[in-house]
């Protein structure tokens, strides 16, 4: 509980300060968006997760995922970008595969930033990578590795590269606990010739979710509260805090209404505060998230889940 | 910068239809309480009422536990820990957090207990009450407050027994709750013996009681059992060899067979036992402990009785002060349909009243409190306003058709009994289930189907009323040696089905099922009538008893003069729609109810009848043209006369 509440200060702190020293080229972009509603209305944290975006976060936690899903997110400007991933049990863990992309129209040629994405510009863009990660557990302790394809086009140029992640992941009576090294691999090269690095980054964060009544047994046995907290250093050394509180309805086993809200300290293009909800009818879950963008838009991402 | 959402108004009664659409609306039988518990013919006092004694309190433990002051530095009496790891296991990782939690491991198990005594000399009957499983840190034992003040103002001395801390995810160790029971009676037997000790020659050794509640329930068979035997039937090298004067045993809303003994469902035999469950029970959904009701046998002679009571309404939890009506955890609301449940209050009254009156009956020898068992409806003044159905019997009671025997229908019990059928549309022989899916009660019973009306265009039509009949050979009945203080008796539980209307060829009075040439003597089959899906029928189940003697005198007496016969009563615990009908096998639990007929009543509707002569013990389904019941443990007894002191007039009706 200490280290969620010092990650949820630490970001709050963070975002309020607006800070913007992560501002290195790297490639794709793709890798640098949101692939998860659920993680972008809690500031983008997952890396504890345990649903199937997760293969996106940390791949360790592929052990404990079981489900599919589908997002759309709508930047301003009509840039869209997606994922979509599924993950079910495999001998002593999980597989997953997922794919992520998006689309939009460039102001300046490679590489793209996050900013890229609600910036209008005369050059047809788009990045994609399709993900393929296995985990098992070992000991008690989570452990995962996903391989990636990537591919950046911008106008006539392609560029393609290979990536992957590895992350441990252990669960204990209160919390989930989850790390993970992304998008590690070889700088690629574009055909004006430049390198340009992944964005490989390093990620440690925890997540815990109760009936509210598990903790205070005189409240209302129906709402459930969640937190999760990570912190991610980016390969420039740049240190990213992120936040976000979950509070859910649930008035019948297998139905729930939940609210969500995020904090972090932004990267290029973001802005520091997110916000979400979602409707849970059994198998079916229905997720929402908005994210205000630099510049002053808002973006909106929709997913469908099923378990 | 602002930032405008519009929420669509128009969409909140979809959304509101979303949220109502998976929950189902209460559906509770019709109660019919103010007419069954009408009178109350029993008039000593109310067993859940405080008796005369001061109650005194004190904990006694072994002072290792790192959780609980009170049973660490607030011991009146210090015990030894003893060694638990033969009944208990659990994986080295699970055992670590386990001794860090508690401080102490498998082979340290403290002996605690609170204790709840009379002010006096004694010695009073000891009773031991052990929780069930449940969060171990959400301490169980003081859950038995009411039942501890209770008792130890009416003399006894009762004690909860803390074993907490083998609560929680654990698996197969309902041996050890039982065997922590018997290392308790051991402890008290040196407290007992001990002359410097508060309880030195306080305990009346002649009379234990033992209670368990949930895997306790469970637990106290398997301590009944453990207590006459001398080695542990898993691992013989364990000693047991304990021979306490157990004399009660109380199962509250037991689980069974958790635990078997050697691989086979726990014996039981010679003690005075009561179990009561909740029909919305919503942990163990299912009365379980009717199996080891069903396994007691009486062989020793002497006076034993064992009763079962299902409480239509009453939950899983609220018989401890501690679990209350959340039988799924703090989240039960989301799961359990609790709208239905009689309140917290009304359910420990039953307990006090029932376990009250069994405990005065067995440990104290207060005879006045037996016919409450046989027939509830003698406290009607005593119990809280709901349906009950209760099963019965004595150590007199002789089977003569229990349909476990074989599977020749036609055979009972006993040699000298024959069983006939005539006009049912439904005899056959099965395994009673259980409401959870796949459980069986482990005893079968009859199902009994009739429909009197004869298929065709004349719906007044009726075709002789179908009978079934146990017959009794000469040479039986006079083994049998009934008396006019000799009792008929059989379990019965009317079901929702009813079988279409009787051939109208095939017709009744000749066709007596048992007979070979049947098909013969009936003319020209019609066409069969198209086979009706059964429905659900609401109206009043009742027959006609007919007791025969050799003389060919019948006596006759409706059931429902001796209790009242109900349709299933519904039964939903979980709140959303659909999930009952995933998850149990029926939306009730089929309790075939006890009905104890006095002789002495059939000899007051027929004067010349001849109980030393009987021949026959008939059902006659004359008072409903159409139904299926079970019927299950037909038998004679010669009781205690104590059964039957209070006992409810029958009358024609």
């Amino acid at each position: 509980m200490r280290f969620l509440t010092l990650a949820l200060l630490s970001a709050l702190c963070a975002g309020a300060t607006e800070l913007r020293a992560q501002g290195k080229a790297t490639a794709p972009l793709v890798l640098r968006l949101p692939a998860s509603v659920r993680a972008l209305s809690l500031g983008n944290v997952n890396v504890a997760s345990s649903n199937d975006d997760v293969i996106f976060y940390n791949p360790a936690q592929l052990a404990v995922a079981r489900a599919a899903s589908l997002s759309l997110q709508r930047f301003s400007g009509g840039s869209i970008a997606g994922a979509l991933s599924t993950a079910m049990a495999f001998n002593n863990g999980g597989i997953g595969i997922g794919a992520q992309w998006a689309s939009f129209d460039a102001s300046a040629p490679l590489p793209f930033t996050p900013a890229n994405v609600t910036q209008q510009g005369g050059l047809a863009a788009a990045s994609a990578s399709a993900t393929i990660g296995m985990a098992q557990v070992i000991r008690g302790l989570r452990v995962g590795a996903a391989g990636k394809v990537a591919e950046e086009i911008a106008g006539t140029e392609r560029s393609l590269t290979v990536l992957g992640d590895v992350g441990v992941g252990k669960d204990t009576r209160l919390f989930n606990f989850g790390a993970a090294v992304r998008n590690v691999g070889a700088s690629y090269r574009s055909t004006t010739g430049a390198r340009i690095p992944p964005p490989t980054r390093l990620t440690v964060g925890a997540q815990a979710g109760r009936p509210l009544a598990v903790i205070w047994p005189s409240m209302s046995p129906f709402i459930d509260v969640g937190a999760a907290a990570e912190v991610t250093v980016l390969r420039d050394g740049w240190i990213k805090p992120a936040a976000g509180l979950e509070l859910g309805y649930a008035w019948i086993e297998g139905y729930s209404f939940l609210v969500r809200g995020g904090v972090r300290r932004p990267e290029l293009g973001e802005r520091p505060m997110t916000a979400g909800a979602s409707l849970v009818a059994d198998r079916l879950r229905i997720e929402y998230a908005l994210e205000p963008r630099e510049g002053g838009t808002l973006s909106h991402r929709f997913g469908l889940r099923i378990r | 910068m602002t930032y405008r959402l519009k929420f669509p108004v128009s969409s909140l009664p979809s959304l509101a239809l979303l949220l109502l659409a998976c929950t189902q609306s209460l559906q509770l039988s019709k109660d019919d309480s103010k007419v069954v518990l009408a009178q109350q013919t029993l008039d000593a006092p109310n067993p859940g009422d405080a008796g005369p004694f001061n109650v005194r309190t004190l904990y006694y433990g072994s002072g290792t536990d790192k959780r609980r002051t009170y049973y660490r530095d607030s011991v009146k009496i210090k015990t030894k820990a003893v060694d638990g790891s033969a009944f208990v296991a659990m994986d080295p990782p699970e055992a670590r957090d386990r001794k860090k939690h508690w401080g102490f491991d498998t082979k340290h198990f403290p002996l605690n207990g609170r204790v709840w005594y009379p002010e006096g000399d004694g010695p009073y009957p000891l009773v031991l009450v052990v929780h069930g499983n449940h969060n171990p840190d959400d301490y169980s034992d003081p859950g038995y407050k009411y039942l501890g003040e209770l008792l130890a103002s009416r003399g006894f001395i009762l004690v909860s027994v803390d074993e907490n801390f083998i609560n929680g995810g654990l698996r197969n160790e309902s041996d050890g709750r039982a065997w922590l029971l018997l290392e308790h009676l051991r402890a008290w037997k040196a407290f007992t013996d001990s002359s410097a000790n508060p309880f030195h020659a306080k305990v009346d050794w002649n009379n234990i009681g033992i209670m368990g509640h949930s895997r306790g329930g469970e637990a106290v068979g398997h301590a009944a059992a453990f207590n006459r035997m001398a080695r542990y039937p898993d691992d013989a090298n364990v000693k047991l060899g304990y021979n306490f004067n157990i004399r009660a045993v109380v199962a509250i809303a037991p689980v069974d067979a958790q635990y078997k003994p050697a691989g086979q469902f726990e014996p039981l035999e010679n003690v005075n036992y009561l179990v009561i469950h909740g029909s919305h029970d919503g942990d163990v959904s299912t009365f379980h402990g009717l199996r080891q009701f069903n396994r007691l046998k009486f062989t020793d002679g002497n006076l034993w009785f064992k009763s079962a009571i299902y409480v239509y309404r009453a939950n899983h939890g609220q018989w401890n002060q501690v679990w209350g009506s959340t039988d799924n955890g703090p989240t039960s609301a989301r799961f359990l349909d609790l709208r239905g449940l009689i309140s917290q209050e009304e359910q420990r009254q039953f307990g006090r009243v029932v376990i009250g009156g069994f405990l005065e009956a067995t440990l104290h020898g207060r005879k006045e409190y037996l016919p409450m068992f046989v027939d509830h409806r003698t406290i009607g003044a005593w119990l809280p306003k709901t349906m009950y159905l209760t099963r019965f019997q004595e150590n007199t009671f002789k089977a003569l058709a229990t349909f476990d025997e074989d599977v020749d229908v036609t055979t009972g019990s006993v040699a000298g009994v024959t069983i006939s059928g005539d006009s049912l549309s439904t005899w056959k022989e099965a395994n009673l289930p259980f409401r959870w899916t796949n459980e069986v009660m482990n005893t079968n019973a009859v199902w009994l189907g009739w429909n009197n009306k004869i298929a065709g265009d004349d719906t007044t039509k009726r075709g002789k009323p179908a009978r079934f009949t146990v017959s009794i050979s000469d040479s039986l009945s006079n083994a049998l040696a009934l008396n006019e203080r000799s009792v008929v008796m059989l379990s019965l539980a009317p079901t929702n089905d009813a079988p279409g209307p009787r051939k109208s060829a095939a017709d009744s009075a000749k066709n007596d099922s048992t007979k070979k040439d049947s098909a013969k003597a009936a003319p020209k089959k019609a066409p069969a009538p198209p086979k009706k899906k059964a429905e659900k029928d609401t109206t009043p189940v009742d027959l006609t008893v007919e007791l025969e003697d050799r003389d060919g005198v019948v006596a006759r007496l409706p059931l429902s003069a001796f209790g009242v016969p109900r349709r299933p009563l519904d039964v939903h615990v979980l709140r959303r729609a659909g999930r009952e009908k995933q998850n149990f096998r029926n939306p009730f639990e089929l309790v075939p109810q006890t009905y104890v007929m006095p002789v002495a009543d059939f000899q007051r509707s027929a004067p010349q009848f001849s109980p030393s002569r009987l021949r026959a013990i008939r059902l006659v389904f004359d008072r409903l043209v159409a139904g299926t019941v079970i019927v299950d443990d037909i038998g004679v007894a010669n009781p205690d006369p104590a059964f039957l002191a209070h006992a409810i007039r029958a009358v024609m009706k």
